[in-house]
This record gives structure tokens, C-alpha cells and sequence, in this order.
């Protein structure tokens, strides 16, 4: 099989699932009156936006061949110290300092913890999940905590510059940077080096442990971000945010084909992934489909879709 | 020991990891003192024979969960849906129980379901060549959306009747007094008993537990030593749905309903228990025994916070921390053998 014959494959695959997302956002604007409509797509576009950007940090993540179980219990946690700063100090500055320094903070933990502890992400993580939820529960003592600042609020969710909802272009921009970093600078492509095989990246001189915590690091950063806009889409902080966000950001980064495994994927394949969900999750509600059948569906399409991939790609070999 | 000497090779390796385990046991022990020190009736309270049926009862379910998820993690792979899989089975077994009055047909049943999910699981993973871990995060969807989809969201409710009464009594309320003492060993804990022993001996007895050594300690060379690995994984996660779904009962049992979320967030704290025992969370090394030890630390380390009045909230910070230290010193023994 020659290169050109894979690299087809390849394109062909990615069409695959934008072939999928525009197949569904067809449907749906046939199948409901409400869903294409200007109101609903800023909508969607602001729902979305929270999968997407931590859909982005754990695709950094799982193409340097670990795993994050904490995101969701972490955005929680974020969000509830961001209320908290914004409550007590007012300043939008320190809110955002704040949160970006709690989620680089927790990388920081993520990343030690499984690189010089020799422990596996899945189990770092999985203790951070605990101990962030069991935090934030008593931080806030179950009480969730308003945003009552009214330039929070306009600069991170109510902004609407040219028509296009302020919190996606924080998520484009955020994209293309990322973008940059992960296909452009030599710690992106180390991270694909690492994920590919951490022996034989480790061999050829990249320093792997050093670039596993970076990028546990980036994404916990991130994922700040993540919580920071979130806490002004809904208007409060709680530790019932964000559950299973998680679960729901390494459905998208998989559903667009990245490799569990490591080494093998990108943004643009994690964006489709988002943009399916997002559309899936918004489509049904304006379907009224009953949340049963939401989960259903959800699990059906995740099993298929990578079915789907794994066949094309099994023929392409 | 015997399943360590059969999966891995040094027999000298096996003082540390002793010590690795006694670290984690330690850790509990130096705590409990502590507690102790805080409050000098710690000790009566926490050794008290009502406490410590409580303990049992509460880490019964964990232990039984944490089975099934040490088959899986034995074999390499990973069943995150097995909470889903669980209150699934509940909920089926609560149905039957409604509908039918007998629990005596729903049992069976319920493990058929929990089997045959398993069985799910295993043929998209190894036919599909799929992550476990995404066919898992899918099915769970599934399971949990058809559960609630089967009851309307709601909790099934047992009648109460003499024969829901026996049903409740045998797999959960019952106890057994130990013969001219006062010790009372509820009837859950004998069911971990007896699985613990059943489990053991199939792993370290049979063909099929040795397989499972063999496919989790390295596919490939698996495969060339002439197993069949992808129906070994098929049947372990078969096997592993079937033990769910006795936590199932227990449950079902213990509450008298079937709740269609009831266990979901089992599947995470029994791959915590898998891995605080000591059990590698590659695979290929570790044994169901010492998903007892995790289960009981996690248990015990709970009861006495509680005692201590330390509230759920914390508890959650603790077991967090406790899952990764463990890992951590176990991690840190295995290296120190290396040498």
C-alpha cells in the first residue's frame, strides 16, 4: 500500500465523520422547525462550546497516550474557587488568573503523580475525581453559588460581536492556537512521538516525562478555561456541575477518529466529534426524544461510529 | 501467594510486594491510632461486633463489584458499564418479583441479563477490536438509558410479604451467630466468602484462570502459546456481567427496590478496591483475595471516618488520595524488585 493510497484512506475517513455531523445537522433542520434558526444556533453553538474546549484538552491528553477521569469533578471544582474569587474580590482578573492557575495546578498534581509516581493515569485521575467532587461539596456545603457580576457575565457569555456568540470565538481561537502547538512546534509533534511509542521516543532523545507533565499542565489550564466559561453560560457555580464531562469529552475526541491509544489524531478530527454530540444533544431535545432514548442513542452512535472507523481503517491497511 | 507465583516469575520478588501490601494495611492501622489518640473511646466504638457486622455489610457490595472488575482488569481490559449492568439487573430482577412474586425465577434471570450484557461487552470489544474502555462508555448509555426507559424512571418497590421477607433475610438481612459467642457474621459476607473461594479456585485451578493470567500478562504472546484469547476475554467479560449481577441481588435484597441508577458509580470505586489491593491495572497480575483487602481498606477507612464524624464530603477527598498512594507505594515496591 503506497503512502498516497493511505493518505486517501485518511481523508476519506475524515470525511466520514463530517460527512456524519452534516447528515445530522440535515436531519434535524428537516425534522424540527426550531433547529435551524439563528437563536438556536447561538444556542447550540454556546452549549457546545464547553465540550469543545475540554474535548481539546483531553485530546492532548490521550495523544500523549494518557487518560483524564478528573475533567468533570475539575471544572466543578474550578468553577466554585472562580465564583468564589469573583464574589470576594470583583475582579474579572483575578477570577481568570485564579482559575487558569487552579487548572494548571491540578496538571501539575495529574502529571507528577503519573509520570514520577509511576501510577496510571486512569488511576491518578481517578483519585483526583474523588477528591476534587469530595472538595467542592465542601467548600460549598452543596449550595451553589451565583455570578452576579454583570461584566463576568458580558465579557465570557451575554457578548455577541458581528452576531457570533463571544464564548465560540474564545473556543476558535483557542483552537487554532492549540492547533498551532500541537502541528507546528516540536512539543506538538513530541507529544505524537510519545503516544506513538514512549520507548522509542524516549530513545531518539525526546524528553518524554518532561513533555507528559507539559502536557498534563496544558490541559489542566485549559480546562480553567473550561470552567470559567462555563460558570457564566449557567450563571452559577456548583459541584453539580459538569458530571460525566468526561466520559463525554473522550467520546468526542474517539468519535473523531483520534486513536485511544495515542499518537494518532487531531483537533480538527475532535472538533467533528464535538460538533456531532452537540448537535446529537441538541437536535434530540428539540425532538422532545425522551432522555432514555437520548442515553440509548448516544451509546449506539459512540459503539458505531467507531466500528465504522476501525473497519475503514482495518481495509486501508 | 500461589496466583502471584503462577503469573509472574520471581519468586524473590514477592517479600516486597508484601511489604508493598502490608504499606497500605499500615497506612489504616497508624490512622485508626491516631483516631484512637483523638478519641479515647475510638477504639470500643469501632471494635464493637455491631460495628464491625456494619463494616462487613457495607463493604459486601464493593467486594462483590470489585470481583467482577478484577476478572476484567486480570484480562487486560476494563468494564466501565458494569454499575449500568448491575442496577439493570436489579431492576429486571425487582420486575419479575413485582410481577411474578417469585424470587426464586427472578434470580436466575437477573444473572442471565448481567451475563449476557457481559457477553455484549466482550464480542464488540474483541470482534470490533474496539478500547474496552470505549465499547464499555457506549453500552453503559445503553444499559442505563434501556433501565430507565423499563421502569419509567422510578423505583420498582418489593411487596412485603412472607416470601419477599425470606428473600430479603437470605441474601441481605440475615445473620449467622458463631455458637457460644456473640459474633454475628451477616449473610452477604458469607456470600463474599463463598464467591471469594469460588472465584480463587477457578482462576488458579482451572485451565480457563490461567488463560486469563496468560491473555492479560501479554496478548500476543498469549496467542502464540496457542490460547485463544479472544474467546477467553468474550468469556471473562461474560463471567464478569454474571457477577454483577449477584451484587445485584444483594442490593435488590438489601433495599427491597430496584432503582435503574442504583448502582451506576459502583464500576469506579471497584476498579479503586482492584487497584488499592494491589492488582495490576495492566493486567496479568494480582488476585480477587486482595480486591478483598482493597474493599475492606475503603470499607474500614470509611466507617471510621464516620466514627470520627468527619463528613462525606472529606471521606470523598480521602479515598481519593488513599487510591493513589496506594497504587504509589505498590508501584514503587514493584520497581524496588526490579533490582
Amino acid at each position: 500500500m503506497t503512502a498516497n493510497r493511505m493518505n486517501e484512506r485518511r481523508i476519506s475517513n475524515e470525511y466520514g465523520i463530517l460527512g456524519a455531523v452534516v447528515a445530522l445537522f440535515i436531519f434535524f433542520s428537516l425534522a424540527s422547525p426550531f433547529f435551524f434558526d439563528a437563536n438556536n444556533l447561538v444556542n447550540l453553538g454556546r452549549q457546545t462550546v464547553l465540550l469543545g474546549v475540554t474535548a481539546f484538552a483531553m485530546t492532548f491528553i490521550i495523544l500523549s497516550g494518557e487518560i483524564d477521569l478528573s475533567v468533570g469533578s475539575v471544572v466543578s471544582l474550578i468553577s466554585i474557587i472562580v465564583a468564589m474569587t469573583l464574589r470576594d474580590t470583583g475582579s474579572i482578573i483575578g477570577a481568570l488568573a485564579v482559575g487558569l492557575g487552579a487548572g494548571a495546578l491540578i496538571g501539575v498534581i495529574n502529571g507528577l503523580v503519573t509520570v514520577k509516581g509511576h501510577v496510571p493515569s486512569f488511576i491518578t485521575t481517578l483519585g483526583i475525581f474523588s477528591a476534587a467532587r469530595g472538595i467542592s461539596l465542601a467548600v460549598t456545603n452543596s449550595v451553589a453559588i451565583p455570578i452576579l457580576n454583570e461584566d463576568y457575565l458580558l465579557v465570557f457569555q451575554d457578548a455577541r460581536p458581528l452576531g457570533i456568540a463571544v464564548s465560540v470565538i474564545y473556543a476558535v481561537v483557542l483552537f487554532a492556537a492549540l492547533h498551532f502547538v500541537l502541528t507546528r512546534t516540536r512539543f506538538g509533534t513530541s507529544i505524537y512521538a510519545i503516544g506513538g511509542n514512549a520507548m522509542a521516543a524516549r530513545l531518539s532523545g525526546i524528553p518524554v516525562d518532561r513533555i507528559k507533565i507539559l502536557v498534563f499542565v496544558l490541559a489542566g489550564t485549559i480546562i480553567g478555561f473550561a470552567a470559567i466559561l462555563q460558570i457564566a453560560r449557567i450563571g452559577s457555580a456548583s459541584p453539580e456541575v459538569a458530571r460525566n464531562l468526561e466520559l463525554d469529552a473522550i467520546a468526542a475526541v474517539v468519535l473523531g477518529g483520534t486513536s485511544l491509544t495515542g499518537g494518532r489524531g487531531s483537533l480538527v478530527r475532535t472538533i467533528f466529534g464535538v460538533l456531532l454530540i452537540g448537535i446529537l444533544n441538541n437536535g434530540m431535545n428539540l425532538l422532545n426524544i425522551d432522555s432514555y432514548f437520548q442515553f440509548i442513542i448516544k451509546g449506539a452512535i459512540i459503539i458505531l461510529a467507531v466500528l465504522i472507523d476501525r473497519w475503514s481503517r482495518g481495509r486501508g491497511a | 501467594m500461589t496466583t502471584e507465583t503462577l503469573a509472574t516469575a520471581p519468586r524473590r520478588a514477592l517479600d516486597l510486594r508484601i511489604i508493598g501490601q502490608f504499606g497500605v494495611i499500615a497506612a489504616v492501622l497508624v490512622l485508626i491510632g491516631l483516631f484512637a489518640l483523638i478519641r479515647p473511646d475510638f477504639l470500643s466504638i469501632f471494635f464493637n461486633p455491631n460495628n464491625l457486622a456494619n463494616i462487613g455489610r457495607q463493604t459486601t457490595l464493593l467486594a462483590i463489584m470489585g470481583f467482577a472488575m478484577t476478572l476484567v482488569i486480570l484480562s487486560g481490559e476494563i468494564d466501565i458499564s458494569l454499575g449500568a449492568i448491575a442496577s439493570m439487573c436489579g431492576v429486571v430482577m425487582a420486575l419479575i418479583i413485582v410481577n411474578t412474586g417469585s424470587w426464586l425465577l427472578a434470580i436466575p434471570v437477573g444473572i442471565a441479563i448481567g451475563a449476557a450484557l457481559g457477553f455484549v461487552n466482550g464480542f464488540i470489544t474483541v470482534r470490533g477490536g474496539i478500547p474496552s474502555f470505549i465499547v464499555t462508555l457506549g453500552t453503559l448509555n445503553v444499559v442505563q438509558g434501556l433501565a430507565l426507559a423499563l421502569t419509567n424512571a422510578s423505583t420498582i418497590t418489593l411487596p412485603a410479604n412472607p416470601s419477599i421477607n425470606q428473600f430479603r433475610d437470605l441474601f441481605a438481612r440475615g445473620v449467622v451467630t458463631i455458637p457460644a459467642t456473640e459474633i454475628q457474621i451477616p449473610h452477604p459476607v458469607i456470600i463474599v466468602v463463598l464467591l471469594l473461594i469460588a472465584l480463587t479456585a477457578l482462576l488458579t485451578r482451572t485451565r480457563f484462570g490461567l488463560n486469563i493470567y496468560a491473555v492479560g500478562g501479554g496478548a500476543a504472546s498469549a496467542r502464540l502459546a496457542g490460547i485463544a484469547v479472544g474467546r477467553v476475554k468474550i468469556a471473562v467479560f461474560t463471567l464478569s456481567g454474571a457477577v454483577a449481577a449477584l451484587a445485584a441481588v444483594v442490593y435488590t435484597a438489601r433495599l427491597g427496590n430496584g432503582q435503574p441508577l442504583g448502582m451506576i458509580g459502583y464500576e469506579l470505586d471497584a476498579i479503586a478496591a482492584v487497584v488499592i489491593g494491589g492488582t495490576s491495572f495492566t493486567g496479568g497480575r494480582g488476585a480477587v483475595w486482595r480486591t478483598v483487602l482493597g474493599a475492606l481498606l475503603i470499607g474500614v477507612l470509611n466507617n471510621a471516618l464516620t466514627l470520627m464524624n468527619v463528613n462525606f464530603n472529606l471521606q470523598l477527598v480521602v479515598r481519593g488520595v488513599v487510591i493513589v498512594v496506594a497504587v504509589m507505594l505498590d508501584a514503587w515496591t514493584r520497581r524496588g524488585t526490579k533490582n
